[in-house]
């Protein structure tokens, strides 16, 4: 089968969804990551119905401005499917080959189109503790790794905790 | 002694009389006592010092519930661990606002938000904006509300007196030359920012997504209650501008963000 004709899934469970304008918030409940779609990504993530082939989400693309190439289907898919939004699709190539950089040297695209190229921006939700102003010494070495957040010990808030390879740690410098 | 704080009950226990009193400085603000009501969380601190025995000491032991949370012969410090607790407490159960961690002040009828965690530099700039006339809110959490509103929460500045000190000195927005807020605010502007040195605040504008998960960065109960979350924050971004971008001097900072409002 041409990879063309795939048909993208996007992924429903597990995740809340807020409709913007032109933009899609999803936060993933499992992994409490928030992800933005900007408009371009959006477009493409709608369209992922388990239906759309790559090839007919293509022609969409003017609604956002963007140039009807394949290349930038290929890059939302991408940059969905690293965030864990869309079920597994086969890319055409490496996935190194949808940078911002190498698109836009393809597309022979100007920088200004850089806005608009498809993106996710994600962020991760933080603990409730990470967000409190101090954490205990006990607290600090007993946290998950992404979430140490830099806090001051409470103990002794000239130090901090931070991660140290794959655990937390305390600091003396904050 | 009970309390009634953001929908919740807090009770609080302590086999000091005299310790008991100092709590009340502690307490979130807007606080109620609501004495006779049953409470799902209850701070006990009891008070050590000189044991029985000649040269026997015994620790002060912090309680919630019925698990020890803290001990330590330094009773400010369970104090301030007490302190932290309940806050923390409300900020993530709190029944009808979102907590953000941010700095808030209000100027001419509308609040600037300043998202950050700590040691991010709020205080230092909420403090500048009070110099210069801004109503405080708070220099810890926004209270918000799905009416795009920010609630006061006004309890003393923390301020840092230096690297070496471990505690910070409280002051009031009074002492600033301040004044408190007591009503709501609708948010005018959100402002993420950090401290580089030398550096000239030159924010961008953030879309609307972007500025719901940055604040979503900051909100406290985003775990929990994630929903919540993004339907406040969507309100709260709607009506607002935000801006990102790292700033310099405080004193510089706080002069471009209120020219930002007006």
């Amino acid at each position: 089968m041409d990879i063309r004709d795939q048909t993208p899934k996007a992924r429903t469970k597990g995740i809340l969804v807020e409709e913007l304008d032109d933009e899609t918030l999803v936060y993933d409940l499992e992994t409490h990551a928030a992800h933005c779609l900007n408009p371009a990504a959006t477009l493409v993530w709608r369209r992922s119905d388990g239906h759309t082939t790559v090839r007919a989400m293509v022609p969409p693309l003017g609604e956002v401005g963007l140039p009807e190439e394949e290349a930038l289907v290929w890059m939302a898919l991408s940059r969905l499917d690293e965030a864990g939004l869309v079920e597994p699709v086969t890319l055409p190539g490496s996935k190194g080959g949808f940078s911002r950089k190498e698109v836009l040297r393809v597309l022979g695209a100007t920088a200004a189109m850089t806005l608009l190229l498809p993106a996710v921006d994600s962020v991760v939700a933080p603990l409730a503790a990470s967000a409190a102003s101090c954490v205990s010494l006990a607290a600090c070495v007993a946290l998950p790794k992404t979430a140490c957040g830099g806090l001051p010990i409470c103990e002794n808030r000239t130090n901090c905790c931070k991660r140290s390879g794959s655990k937390c740690v305390t600091t003396l410098a904050c | 002694m009970t309390i009634s704080v953001e929908g919740l009950h807090v009770g609080f226990r302590t086999d000091r009389p005299g310790v008991l009193d100092r709590v009340y400085d502690l307490l979130p603000p807007r606080w109620k006592p609501s004495d006779g009501v049953e409470v799902r969380r209850l701070y006990s601190v009891r008070v050590g010092g000189e044991g029985k025995h000649r040269g026997h000491r015994l620790y002060h032991v912090l309680y919630m519930n019925a698990s020890r949370i803290e001990h330590s012969m330094d009773l400010e410090y369970i104090l301030d661990r007490l302190e932290a607790d309940v806050q923390l407490y409300v900020a993530e159960r709190a029944r009808r606002r979102i907590f953000v961690h941010s700095g808030v002040v209000g100027w001419q009828g509308k609040a600037i938000l300043l998202p950050g965690r700590t040691l991010t530099g709020k205080t230092t700039l909420v403090t500048e904006l009070l110099r210069l006339g801004a109503t405080y809110y708070s220099d810890e959490y926004a209270a918000l509300d799905p009416k795009r509103r920010v609630h006061p929460y006004a309890r003393p500045l923390s301020v840092r007196r230096g690297a070496t000190d471990p505690r910070p000195a409280r002051q009031t927005a009074e002492e600033f030359g301040a004044e408190v807020g007591h009503k709501p605010l609708p948010v005018g502007l959100v402002a993420f920012t950090q401290y580089k040195p030398g550096v000239r605040w030159r924010p961008r504008g953030l879309t609307a997504g972007k500025g719901i998960i940055s604040l979503l960065e900051n909100a406290v109960p985003a775990r929990s209650r994630p929903k919540a979350c993004l339907a406040t924050l969507r309100q709260v971004v709607s009506a607002a501008r935000v801006l990102k971008g790292a700033r310099g001097e405080a004193r510089e900072m706080a002069k471009a963000l209120l020219a930002r409002v007006d």
